[in-house]
């Protein structure tokens, strides 16, 4: 068994014949942090939900360190850890009741559970939160909770749905230094999805972009970035049309009433193309030029570009979790 | 080491007692259905004061020979309380699907059935609370509850045993629909199409000798009457066991049975994400 995870043509249809995965193939190696990235409802978390057992797969196997996800289910879940997209701490109880309750479903000892969640407490730091009510925790104490819940077992493979959806820039980035903690002390399998580029770039040992049920490519942050051989030039210019005209021969397009235009070497080629457009006296208003980097990759293997940053809707469906909470 | 079952229970139960407010409602909960329908349903109470032997009558024929309606009310309130706790039992299990606690709960390597045997004995543990609370308000008040001058140890252990009985049965059934379930209003509707009905296709509140025929026909087959029936002959009739007592339990045991069969099979064949 030389993978830890390993899937083959994975497939899933919703009733009313929605296609949420097109045939997923995955291979895994023991340590290693492998990242899925693609835009919301490409089927990140139902490839997740499949591989921990929570819905099963129209077609397609999986092996989860050589346990077969059906056949095998109990085997699978006795082995993995799971920290869901939403907040699943329960408020009614205090941190370490919820560690303690956790632990209860893997038979392992109270005073042996209390112990571990102490350290693991400690490790994020909410130790002193240890004994009140998780209903007096912050968004982000929550999720700190969350991810230590789901390693109380001390689980082989680790499974992080969008561990940092919705969390402000600082807590973020607290949540990548407690990831990265966990791989370094514990050298744990992570499976981690998310549609942060910055969150895939920073974490993962190997990213499989993915869009509409369907792995587009796969490889680390920088196989991937050297595969794009361009850059991106946003421009901004007043006569969108006119310029577009001029600019027929390059590989450009409009997206939100900009000019992108991929060209190699852009520190030298972009000044020709400005002097052409202004000689024609169109005004550019502003310029931005993007080097390699997985927002390329992704717009190089569907077509389409994957913004980083917080979306709206993000934030709000965090909102709503925690207001749901209380 | 902690049964998943156990420990799903302890959880729910102290969620309960952390929240004084469902605390307090439960207490007050039992006065009004006593002191509420005590008076509403009494009909000895339309017997003319100068007729004392015709009350007596009527409540030697149709009450069992209670010394009054409350006395005769009580044992199907404690029926009914348990009835109405147990069709909320499943609420909760709604919850933690909402919560993305039951996606938690369903990657972990626990029996299904113990997320629904979780809600089933912490149901019951309630419904029994609530119970006592309304027996030994009944029992207080001035006017309510006259227990039989026989009653001993037994028949409360009779009456307890014949309440958990019942309260498992329903926060069983009530429960395995939020297995399939997914949203509350889907489950509140549920529940108020059965409520009432149920307790009024049973002998909580009247007599099956009063009933017309259909009406006694379909409170026989209904749990409900079974476990105030029974209770009735503990409390007024001081009656540990008789015949009729040993058939409603039977009853209320292949009823218990049929669901914790029910439970096993739907909770691990057709769990609802």
């Amino acid at each position: 068994m030389d993978y830890i995870i390993d899937v083959e043509d994975l497939r899933k249809v919703y009733s009313g014949n929605i296609e949420a995965l097109k045939g997923i193939n995955l291979k895994i190696r023991k340590g290693e942090i492998y990242g899925f990235l693609g835009p919301n409802g490409a089927g990140k978390t139902t490839t997740v939900k499949i591989l921990t057992t929570i819905i099963k797969p129209t077609s397609g196997t999986a092996y989860i360190s050589g346990y077969h996800i059906i056949k095998n289910q109990k085997e699978v879940r006795k082995i993995i850890g799971l920290v869901p997209q939403d907040l699943t701490v329960d408020d009614d109880l205090t941190g370490m009741e919820n560690l303690v309750l956790q632990s209860s479903f893997y038979n392992i000892k109270r005073e042996e559970a209390r112990k571990k969640a102490i350290d693991l407490l400690e490790l994020v730091d909410l130790k002193d939160a240890a004994d009140r009510l998780v209903s007096t925790y912050s968004g982000g104490m929550r999720k700190r909770l969350d991810l230590i819940v789901g390693l109380i077992h001390d689980p082989d493979i680790l499974f992080l749905d969008e561990p940092t959806l919705g969390l402000d820039v600082q807590t973020r980035t607290r949540m990548w230094e407690y990831i990265e903690l966990l791989r370094k002390e514990f050298d744990k399998t992570i499976f981690i999805t998310t549609h942060y580029l910055e969150e895939a770039e920073k974490l993962c040992d190997r990213i499989g972009i993915i869009d509409h049920g369907k792995i587009v490519v796969e490889g680390s942050p920088d196989e991937l970035k050297s595969s794009v051989d361009f850059d991106l030039v946003e421009l901004d210019v007043d006569n969108l049309q006119e310029a577009m005209k001029i600019l027929v021969n390059f590989d450009a397009e409009t997206r939100e009433n900009k000019i992108i235009i991929k060209i190699r070497d852009s520190e030298k080629n972009v000044l020709p193309i400005l002097k052409t457009l202004t000689d024609k006296s169109i005004n550019i208003k502003r310029i931005h030029i993007e080097k390699p980097s997985l927002n390329s990759v992704f717009l190089k293997y569907t077509g389409r570009e994957m913004r980083e940053g917080e979306s709206e809707e993000d934030i709000m469906k965090t909102m709503r979790a925690i207001r749901r909470a209380r | 080491m902690m049964d998943a079952r156990l420990s799903l229970t302890a959880r729910e139960l102290k969620k309960w007692v952390r929240n004084p407010l469902q605390m307090i409602i439960m207490i007050i909960q039992p006065l009004f259905w006593i002191f509420l329908f005590g008076s509403a349903f009494n009909i000895t109470n339309l017997v003319p004061s100068n007729l004392p032997s015709m009350k007596n009558y009527i409540l030697n024929t149709y009450f069992m020979g209670a010394k009054n309606y409350i006395s005769f009310l009580t044992p199907g309130m404690l029926a009914i309380m348990a009835l109405f706790t147990a069709m909320f039992s499943g609420v909760s299990l709604i919850w933690d699907r909402r919560f993305g606690y039951l996606t938690r709960l369903l990657s972990s390597p626990i029996p299904r059935d113990s997320i629904v045997f979780s809600k089933v004995f912490s149901a019951t543990v309630k419904g029994t609370f609530q119970s006592t609370i309304l027996l030994v308000i009944a029992i207080v008040v001035p006017g309510g509850l006259y227990l039989t001058s026989n009653f001993t140890a037994l028949n409360l252990v009779m009456v307890y045993m014949t309440l958990i009985m019942l309260s498992f049965g329903f926060s069983g059934l009530f429960s395995l629909l939020s297995v399939r379930i997914k949203t509350i209003e889907t489950l509140m509707a549920i529940v108020n199409l059965l409520n009432l009905p149920l307790m009024f296709t049973s002998s909580a509140m009247f007599a099956q000798n009063m009933m017309p025929d259909w009406l006694k026909d379909i409170s026989s087959y209904n749990p409900v009457t079974w476990a105030a029936n029974t209770m009735r002959y503990e409390m007024i009739g001081g009656i540990a066991l008789n015949s009729t007592i040993i058939t409603n339990i039977l009853y209320l045991l292949l009823f218990d049975i049929a669901v914790l069969i029910l439970i096993f099979a739907v909770s691990r064949y057709g769990f609802s994400e």
